[in-house]
C-alpha cells in the first residue's frame, strides 16, 4: 500500500507541476535567428496551478502513462486472467521421505510401493494426455521439503529411484502450504495441474473435505505390528548433574508381542538390563535402569517389528559437571567444601554480598546472601509468603518464626518469598535475570538455624542452577535435519512414525489423471501492465532521443 | 527535406503567360533573347555606312551606286540571333525549409520549375543552381522533347531539396555557365549569414559588369511568422537561434523590435547590391495562420511584374 501511496502521489504531483509551470508554447520559424536580441520572459508572479495550463505534451503524456501503468500493476497485483486455452497434465509428484517409510510390509518397503506408484502415475499420465503438454515437478517432504526440478526426464526418474526414507518424522504442514500455492506461485515452468502424493500417513482430512480434483493422495502404508522406544529420559542429580536413572518407555502398535524383552548393555558390553516386557493395557511398558558409570549404553528391544528405526537406541551417560561459581563472599570454606570450581569468567553461579547486589549487568543467575540471620528480640511472625516459590520447599515456618530473623527492606526489582510481620522480607527472588536472596551462609551448627539456613540455601541453588547447561544425554543422536546417515538413535526426530497398524486411507484415483484446459488456470496481471509500463518508457525515450524537440520540451 | 509538391499551374497556364509576355516589349536595357552583332552571320540586317575598317568584300556597290554620294559606300551587315541563358538560383538554407505551413523552399522550387519551363517553351537555355552547398549545376536547353525537360527540372530541384543544408557559397561553378548579357534569378529569404550576404553581393556585382541582368526575389515568411507567434511567453525555435531554451515574450513591443533587426538585415544587403541591372523583389507571405500555397504561388506569380518582362520581346 504505502508503494501504490507514493505513485499515485507521483502522478498529482507530476500533474501540479505540468499545471503550476507557465506556458511556453514552442514556435518554430525561419527567423528565430533574429529573436535573440529579445531578453528573456520575466517569471511569472506566483506559480499557482492553473488548469488552463494542463496542455499536456506528449512526453508528459506517455510519463503519465507509464506512471499509471505502475500504478495499476501494484493495484492489481492480486488480480488474475486466464493463462492459456492448451490441454495440458501438470503433475507434481509429492513423495514422503519420513522414517516410517522404510516400514517393511509384504517382503517391500513403503518407499518401493510409492516407487512403483509414481510409475503408474507418469504411465496413467501419459495415456490419458496424448496429444496433451505434459510436464513434471518432484518434491520430497519428511520435516522438510526438498523440489528436484528439471527438464530432462531420466533426470526426473533417476531422482525418483534416489529417494530414499531418512531418519526423520513427518510434517504434513509442508504439504498442505504446497497444496495451498496459488496458481502464479508455483511457477512457470510447468502449469500444475494435479497434485499426486504418496504417503503412509492417511489422507488428512483437509484434503478429504476439499472440493478440488487436483489432489490425489495414495497412502501406501498396510497396518503392521510394530515394538520401538517412544521415550528415554535420563533423571539427574539437581547440584552434580550426573544421571541417576534412566526412564525407558516402549510401545507396541497392532499386537504386543509375547515374547518382547528389553537389552541394556553397559559400555563394557555387559548387560545392565535383561528384562521380558510386560504390557499394560494400553500396549506399554514403562521400566527404569541406573547407569553404573559414564559411557555409551545400548538398548534394544527384540522383537522390533516392521519398522527398524525404534528399535535401538545408544545413550551416552557423562560423569556430569561441577558447579562454576563466581564466588565473591569473603567466606570462602563453602565452595571449597562442595568442590566448587573459581570461575570468574563463565560460571554456573553468582554468589555476591547484599551491599553488591546490582552491580552486575549479565544475565548470570545470582544469589545475594545478606550478612547473617541476625537476632530480633523474640520471635517474629510471618506476615505472608510466596506459596509456590522453591525457596520456600522443606521450610518450617514455625521454626522461622521462633528464629527471630531479621528482615530487610525489599530489594528493587526481587518480590518477597517470605515476609515478617513489619514487612521486612527475609527470602525473596527475581525472575528475570533469575536471582535469590537469602539472609545468610549455612551455619553449620546442629540447630534449627542450622538446618533452616542450610535447607533456604541449597533451595536458592538448586533454583538457580536449574537452567544451567548440563551435556545432552543423547550425544551422539544431535537434530541435524537432512543428515542422511545418521549415527545413533533419533527418537526424537521421528516421533510417532513407528506407529505403523493405522488404517490406511486414499484419496482420489490415477483415473482423474486427466489433461484439462489451461483456461481454468490463472497467471497474474502486473506482469502485463509492468512490461506496458516498461514499452511506453522506452518509446518515450526513444522519441526523446530522435523524435526532435517538441519531445523534449 | 521539402519533398517537391506537383507544380500548381498547368502547363497550358504557363504557355498562356508567355504568349502574354510576348506581347510586349521590354522597356529595359539589359537581358533580352535576340543580340544583335554585326558579323558574317546568316541574316542581312540593313545596309550601313561603310567606315574604315569594315570589311571590303560587304560593300554593296549597287546599293552604292544608287543611294550614296560619291564617295559614300554603304555595306551590307548581318545579325546572329543568340539564345538567352537563364540562371536559377535556389536558396536551400535551413530557413528555407521554414514555415511548416507554407516553406520557402517549395514556393521557390515551383517558381524555378515555373520560369524554367517557359524559358526552356522559348528555346532559352536554362541553367539551375543551388546557391549554397557543394552541388553541380543542371543545365538544359531548347524546346524538343519538352516533357523529358520538364522531369529533368523537377529531378534538379528534388536533389537540391533532398541535400543537406551547407552555408558554404557554390558560385564558384556558376561563373562558366554566365555569358554577358545572361539573366540570374536569385531565390533567397535573404536570411544570409554575414559571410555568405558579402561573398553573393560580390558576385552580383562582377556578374552585372558583363551587362547581366540580375533579379532577385525575396521570399519573405515573416508576416506569416509573425501571425503565428500571437502573444504571450514562448519558446522561440529555428534555425540560427542560440538560446532556443529561452522564453521570450511576445508583444507589440518586442515584435516592432524583431522586425526592425529582420529590415535592417535585409537592408543592409539590398544597400551592397545596389546597382544598375538588379531588381529586387519581394513575395510576401499572407499574415495569416494557415495559408494556401497553391493560391498564394499563383497569386504571386501572376502579378510578377519583373517576372512578366523576363519573357517580353526586346524593343
Amino acid at each position: 500500500m504505502t508503494t501504490t501511496w507514493l505513485l499515485g502521489s507521483l502522478c498529482i504531483i507530476l500533474v501540479i507541476i505540468y499545471m503550476a509551470r507557465p506556458p511556453r508554447e514552442p514556435r518554430v520559424i525561419s527567423a528565430a535567428r533574429f529573436f535573440d536580441i529579445l531578453p528573456s520572459a520575466r517569471k511569472p508572479r506566483g506559480c499557482r496551478p492553473k488548469p488552463g495550463n494542463l496542455r499536456p505534451s506528449l512526453p508528459f503524456c506517455f510519463q503519465l502513462l507509464v506512471l499509471l501503468l505502475l500504478v495499476a500493476a501494484v493495484l492489481l497485483s492480486g488480480a488474475t486472467k486466464a493463462a492459456g486455452q492448451d490441454q495440458r497434465i501438470g503433475m507434481w509428484i509429492v513423495v514422503d521421505t519420513s522414517a516410517s517409510m522404510s516400514t517393511l510390509q509384504n517382503g517391500v518397503t513403503r518407499m518401493q510401493i510409492a516407487h512403483q506408484e509414481i510409475d503408474q502415475a507418469i504411465a496413467k499420465a501419459k495415456e490419458a494426455g496424448k496429444g496433451a503438454v505434459m510436464c513434471l515437478r518432484l518434491s520430497s517432504f519428511d520435516l522438510e521439503r526438498q523440489d528436484v526440478v528439471t527438464r530432462d526426464a531420466r533426470v526426473g526418474r533417476q531422482a525418483v529411484k534416489d529417494l530414499q526414507p531418512r531418519p526423520l518424522g513427518t510434517d504434513l504442514n509442508l504439504v498442505r502450504s504446497l497444496l495451498n500455492l496459488r496458481d502464479d506461485q508455483v511457477g512457470s515452468e510447468c502449469v500444475i495441474t494435479h497434485f499426486v502424493v504418496l504417503s503412509d500417513l492417511s489422507a488428512p482430512e483437509w484434503v478429504v473435505d476439499s472440493d478440488t480434483a487436483r489432489v490425489i493422495w495414495r497412502d501406501v502404508g498396510l497396518a503392521v505390528d510394530n515394538v520401538g522406544f517412544t521415550n528415554i529420559q535420563g533423571i539427574r542429580h539437581p547440584l552434580t548433574g550426573l544421571v541417576r536413572e534412566v526412564n525407558v518407555e516402549i510401545a507396541a502398535f497392532g499386537t504386543a508381542p509375547a515374547d518382547a524383552k528389553l537389552v541394556v548393555t553397559d559400555p563394557d558390553g555387559s548387560r545392565v538390563l535383561d528384562e521380558k516386557l510386560t504390557w499394560l493395557d494400553d500396549n506399554r511398558w514403562q521400566g527404569a535402569f541406573s547407569p553404573s558409570g559414564s559411557g555409551l549404553y545400548t538398548l534394544e528391544v527384540s522383537p522390533g517389528g516392521a519398522y527398524r528405526y525404534d528399535d535401538q537406541a545408544v545413550i551416552e551417560i557423562g560423569d556430569g559437571e561441577a558447579i562454576r561459581v563466581d564466588w565473591q563472599l569473603d567466606d570462602r570454606h563453602l565452595p571449597e567444601q562442595l568442590g566448587w570450581l573459581e570461575d570468574r569468567e563463565q560460571p554456573h553461579l553468582r554468589v555476591v554480598p547484599f551491599h553488591r547486589n546490582g552491580a552486575e549487568t549479565d544475565d548470570l543467575p545470582i544469589l545475594v546472601v545478606g550478612s547473617d540471620y541476625g537476632q530480633a528480640n523474640g520471635p517474629v511472625e510471618i506476615f505472608d509468603f510466596y506459596e509456590s516459590s522453591p525457596l520456600l520447599a522443606d521450610l518450617n515456618f514455625d521454626v522461622a518464626e521462633s528464629l527471630g530473623i531479621r528482615g530487610i527492606a525489599l530489594p528493587e526489582g526481587f518480590q518477597p518469598v517470605l515476609r515478617d510481620m513489619h514487612g521486612l522480607v527475609w527470602l525473596a527472588q527475581r525472575d528475570s535475570p533469575p536471582a535469590a536472596y537469602v539472609p545468610g551462609l549455612p551455619t553449620g551448627a546442629d540447630d534449627n538455624l542450622g538446618r533452616f539456613s542450610t535447607t533456604v540455601f541449597y533451595n536458592a541453588v538448586r533454583w538457580l542452577l536449574r537452567e544451567r547447561p548440563l551435556p545432552p544425554l543423547y550425544t551422539l543422536t544431535e537434530p541435524t535435519p537432512g543428515e542422511l546417515n545418521p549415527q545413533g538413535n533419533r527418537l526424537a526426530l521421528h516421533e510417532d512414525e513407528g506407529n505403523t497398524a493405522r488404517t490406511p486411507r486414499s484419496f482420489g484415483r490415477f483415473d482423474d489423471l486427466k489433461p484439462i484446459r489451461t483456461d481454468s488456470l490463472r497467471e497474474p496481471k502486473w506482469p502485463t501492465f509492468l512490461t506496458l509500463a516498461v514499452l511506453a518508457f522506452s518509446i518515450e525515450r526513444g522519441f526523446a532521443a530522435f523524435g526532435g524537440k517538441r519531445w523534449r520540451s | 527535406m521539402v519533398s517537391l509538391a506537383p507544380l500548381p499551374l498547368s502547363l497550358a497556364f504557363l504557355e498562356r503567360y508567355r504568349i502574354r509576355a510576348r506581347r510586349h516589349y521590354r522597356p529595359s536595357l539589359v537581358g533580352g533573347h535576340l543580340m544583335r552583332r554585326k558579323g558574317q552571320s546568316l541574316e542581312f540586317h540593313e545596309l550601313v555606312p561603310y567606315i574604315l575598317g569594315d570589311d571590303i568584300r560587304y560593300v554593296d556597290w549597287r546599293a552604292s551606286a544608287r543611294h550614296g554620294a560619291a564617295k559614300d559606300l554603304l555595306v551590307r551587315s548581318f545579325v546572329s540571333e543568340e539564345q538567352l541563358t537563364l540562371v536559377i538560383s535556389v536558396d536551400t538554407c535551413d530557413t528555407m525549409r521554414l514555415p511548416e505551413a507554407m516553406p520557402k523552399m517549395q514556393i521557390a522550387f515551383w517558381l524555378a520549375e515555373a520560369v524554367a519551363l517557359i524559358a526552356l517553351r522559348s528555346d532559352d537555355r536554362v541553367v539551375l543552381h543551388r546557391l549554397f552547398g557543394r552541388s553541380r549545376v543542371g543545365e538544359m536547353s531548347g524546346s524538343s522533347d519538352f516533357r523529358r525537360k520538364r522531369s529533368g527540372v523537377r529531378s534538379i530541384l528534388r536533389r537540391f531539396g533532398e541535400g543537406n543544408a551547407a552555408t558554404t557559397a557554390n558560385l564558384a561553378v556558376l561563373r562558366p555557365h554566365l555569358p554577358p548579357a545572361a539573366v540570374w534569378l536569385i531565390l533567397t529569404d535573404l536570411y544570409l549569414g554575414d559571410d555568405q550576404a558579402s561573398m553573393l553581393a560580390r558576385e552580383i556585382a562582377t556578374v552585372q559588369d558583363g551587362l547581366r541582368w540580375v533579379i532577385l526575389i525575396d521570399l519573405d515568411s515573416w508576416p506569416h511568422e509573425k501571425a503565428i507567434l500571437g502573444e504571450g511567453v514562448r519558446l522561440i525555435e529555428g534555425p540560427g537561434r542560440r538560446s532556443s531554451d529561452t522564453p521570450v515574450d511576445i508583444h507589440a513591443q518586442n515584435i516592432l523590435k524583431v522586425e526592425a533587426e529582420i529590415k535592417g538585415h535585409k537592408q543592409r544587403f539590398r544597400q551592397s547590391i545596389r546597382r544598375a541591372g538588379c531588381d529586387v523583389v519581394s513575395w510576401q507571405w499572407p499574415a495569416v495562420g494557415c495559408p494556401e500555397p497553391d493560391q498564394f504561388f499563383r497569386s504571386a506569380f501572376t502579378e510578377d511584374k519583373v517576372l512578366q518582362r523576363l519573357f517580353m520581346r526586346e524593343a
